[in-house]
């Protein structure tokens, strides 16, 4: 069933930025596109998931609970996702993180977090942890439009490698979601500015007008640059260059050892191994971090950090950017790499957007206006939402959804990174250049080395480097079932196929026979099997209904408990005359008896079990009723009326049999 | 050069056609931007104008389907005509 809309409904796509600290989600709807806010009313979402004892939290409520709760809060999965447990940045992560990581132990070396619930350790691969907060922003894109979307577009930061969009796609999947595509996240922004210009200037429109733009998106996690051509329609990415790995929470860890030592040369103990002082100073760092973007000073300040000591400092705006200067500084070296690979001049880029929250840094704003000669930065676009604004109109192009305006609009992005195979000695042999438009494609030839030999073995790697140990390696592919002949005379044709989301797919084509050969993947770094995806995609569906099943039980326990006290209520106030002493006793052992029961059973007893249980003490009760004249007793009038369009429990509401709301018995002081 | 290229990659990139155009229009796409992409290129330009491939080792040739200099001499015609 494609989305709902065989029923004669319009189906929605929608536009997720899945951020590093945090998601938004956008849906091209009426003719413009609407950034949508969270069932706590925030527009952007805490890319954050928890386990408590009884349940799992997403987003504002997982990040809400952290510093009770910090070796089961999970956050920071798309600094994890595509790559391997012993990554070196995974390895400087992992000391920073209060939950826990391991490897799989498998030869891929893939990484699991490693979380508590209910008793049970459970591991999750990224991926998944991605896939929740993806479910997340799904719920609140189909809470706003009031019907089931499945269609996404997400985006990833531009210097994303393979593995990393790879994986990003997987995680969509497991959500259950249909991925349209996997768009740069700069790019995206670019659309959100393009059209922000274009509506200011649609007067002035005079013919085919070229516009050239710089991107600088420094979000929590990442850091992308790319420079664009805007002209009518047409959005088409010259270059793009960046750092995986850098943003605000670099900048918060580094408040964070800087108030660390600190708090260590003060009271002279170390709070590094309390895990909620850590997490609590953190809190305090990022938002400090955030008002010194506008005020020249902050003060920190955390009652009873550590050992009963509070902690307190001063820091200057100065101060910060001491800080973190080396990181400002390094930020610049992808700017002019992008520069330098788009060929264009600084005096030809007629704008610089900038995106991500990080770009509030007045520091970070003086670096880049001053790289091009004191220029005006453009800040017209709203940098937590310019990415997931562009993905929702990227996901109406690709998805036919949008206005015709909208549907017009091409976007040409490229591959980030060249992609090549390991030749004789060592070297790499670029078949795609970084910088490519996507969709490409190239081929090579390859023939045998050996006499009779009937495979050959192809390693992939993406990078920049002249040795492929330099650069970051993909996976192998063996061709096998070449015929036997003299070395040389094989022909085998590999093709790299970059597809629209920056993807590679490798295929290989035997010449002689037109037989293409069989390619194995033997080692896909860091990626996940088709296998595995199905699995997790059931877990994930399982999660939901065992979610589901929990909400029902809840229900179901407090309908009964509260029925119980209404019970008693009644027996209290009813005139004990016009019960009949055997019914009363009937009523109360039966009482005395769930009461037994829910003492034992209420933490693992069904719906149903509930269910049963409360029909039973209902007909005790309802011998009784019978007998009195119902208009003595205020209580029982109310049963079974039902407000207008109201279900019962049964039916999936909030209504007692006997017509009562329990949401206000729950309320109900007594 | 760069109007025809964008009047042809609105014409030609698989986003802008319908689902069972999208192989054939890929390939045709690909076409485009590498013949866009060696025009631009003075160095690869005048290679191509003297009949000789591209500098060696610098650029592998695209093509799943056999895309020669013969071929990309057709793309440049169709697309640029050149």
């Amino acid at each position: 069933m494609p989305d709902g809309a065989d029923d004669g409904k319009k189906s929605y796509s929608m536009g997720i930025d899945l951020g590093t600290t945090y998601s938004c989600v956008g849906i091209f709807k009426d003719g413009e596109v609407q950034i949508i806010a969270n069932d706590q009313g925030n527009r952007t979402t805490p890319s954050y998931v928890a386990w408590t004892d009884k349940e799992r939290l997403l987003g504002d409520a997982a990040k809400n609970q952290v510093a009770s709760n910090p070796t089961n809060t999970v956050f920071d999965a798309k600094r994890l996702i595509g790559r391997t447990f012993q990554d070196p940045i995974v390895q400087a992560d992992l000391k920073l993180w209060p939950f826990r990581v391991v490897s799989d132990g498998s030869p891929d070396d893939k990484p699991l977090i490693e979380v508590m619930y209910q008793d049970v350790a459970k591991k999750f691969h990224p991926e998944e942890i991605s896939s929740m907060i993806l479910t997340k922003m799904k719920l609140t894109a189909e809470a706003f439009v009031g019907q089931r979307v499945r269609n996404a577009v997400i985006t990833v930061p531009a210097y994303f490698n393979d593995s990393q969009r790879q994986a990003t796609k997987d995680a969509g999947e497991i959500a259950g979601l249909n991925v349209l595509r996997i768009v740069n996240e700069p790019t995206a922004a670019a659309i959100a500015y393009g059209l922000d210009t274009k509506s200011k200037e649609k007067k002035t429109k005079s013919g085919e007008k070229e516009t050239n733009i710089l991107v600088f998106d420094m979000g929590g996690g990442t850091f992308d640059v790319s420079i664009l051509t805007i002209t009518d329609t047409v959005f088409e990415v010259k270059a793009t260059a960046g750092d995986p790995h850098l943003g605000g929470e670099d900048f918060d860890n580094r408040m964070l050892s800087y108030c660390i030592s600190e708090f260590r040369r003060k009271h002279k103990s170390d709070p590094t191994r309390n895990q909620r002082a850590i997490r609590r100073l953190r809190t305090q760092c990022e938002r400090a971090k955030r008002q010194l973007s506008t005020q020249t000073s902050v003060t920190i300040e955390v009652d009873s950090l550590h050992e009963g000591q509070d902690f307190n400092l001063r820091l200057s705006r100065a101060k910060f950017e001491e800080l973190c200067m080396d990181y400002f500084k390094k930020a610049m070296e992808p700017v002019s790499q992008c520069l330098g690979d788009s060929g264009l001049p600084k005096s030809q880029i007629s704008d610089v957007v900038l995106v991500g929250g990080s770009t509030r840094i007045p520091k970070v704003q003086e670096l880049i206006s001053s790289f091009f000669n004191g220029k005006q930065l453009c800040k017209e676009i709203n940098p937590d939402e310019a990415v997931a604004y562009g993905a929702a109109v990227q996901a109406a192009i690709v998805s036919g959804t949008g206005t015709e305006e909208v549907e017009n609009m091409l976007l040409l992005d490229v591959a980030p990174l060249s992609l090549g195979i390991e030749m004789a000695g060592g070297m790499m042999q670029k078949l795609i250049e970084r910088n490519s438009t996507i969709p490409t494609n190239k081929s090579q030839d390859f023939t045998t080395a050996e006499d009779y030999q009937d495979y050959v073995e192809i390693k992939v790697y993406e990078g920049e480097r002249a040795m492929v140990k330099d650069n970051n390696y993909l996976g192998k592919f063996v061709l096998t079932g070449i015929p036997k002949t003299l070395r040389g005379v094989p022909k085998i044709k590999v093709t790299f196929n970059v597809d629209s989301n920056g993807i590679l797919e490798v295929t290989a084509e035997d010449m002689k026979t037109h037989r293409k050969g069989e390619i194995q993947i033997t080692n896909e770094k860091g990626r996940l099997s088709q296998r595995d995806i199905e699995r997790m995609l059931q877990d994930a569906e399982a999660h939901k209904e065992e979610d589901d099943l929990a909400r029902g039980e809840m229900m179901a326990r407090e309908s009964i408990t509260v029925y119980m006290r209404r019970t008693r209520k009644a027996l209290e106030d009813i005139d004990s005359e016009k019960i009949l002493k055997r019914d009363r006793e009937r009523l109360e052992k039966k009482m005395e008896e769930v009461d037994l029961w829910l003492d034992e059973h209420s933490n693992k007893a069904t719906k149903e079990e509930f269910e049963a249980k409360q029909r039973e003490l209902e007909s005790a009760m309802n011998t009784i009723m019978l007998k009195i004249n119902r208009s003595e007793s205020d209580f029982w009038e109310q049963q079974a009326i039902l407000p207008e369009n109201e279900k019962t429990i049964e039916q999936g509401g909030y209504f007692l049999d006997s017509g009562l709301d329990i949401r206000d018995l729950i309320e109900d002081p007594d | 050069m760069a109007h025809a290229y964008r009047k042809a990659a609105l014409k030609w990139h698989p986003d802008k056609v319908s689902a069972e155009q999208k192989e054939e229009a890929e390939q045709r796409f690909i076409e485009i931007s590498w013949a866009y992409e060696v025009l631009s290129d003075p160095q690869r330009r005048q290679a191509y104008a003297h009949g000789k491939p591209s500098p060696e080792g610098a650029h592998a040739e695209p093509g799943k389907r056999d895309f020669d200099m013969e071929r990309a001499a057709k793309v440049f015609k169709d697309v640029f005509g050149e």
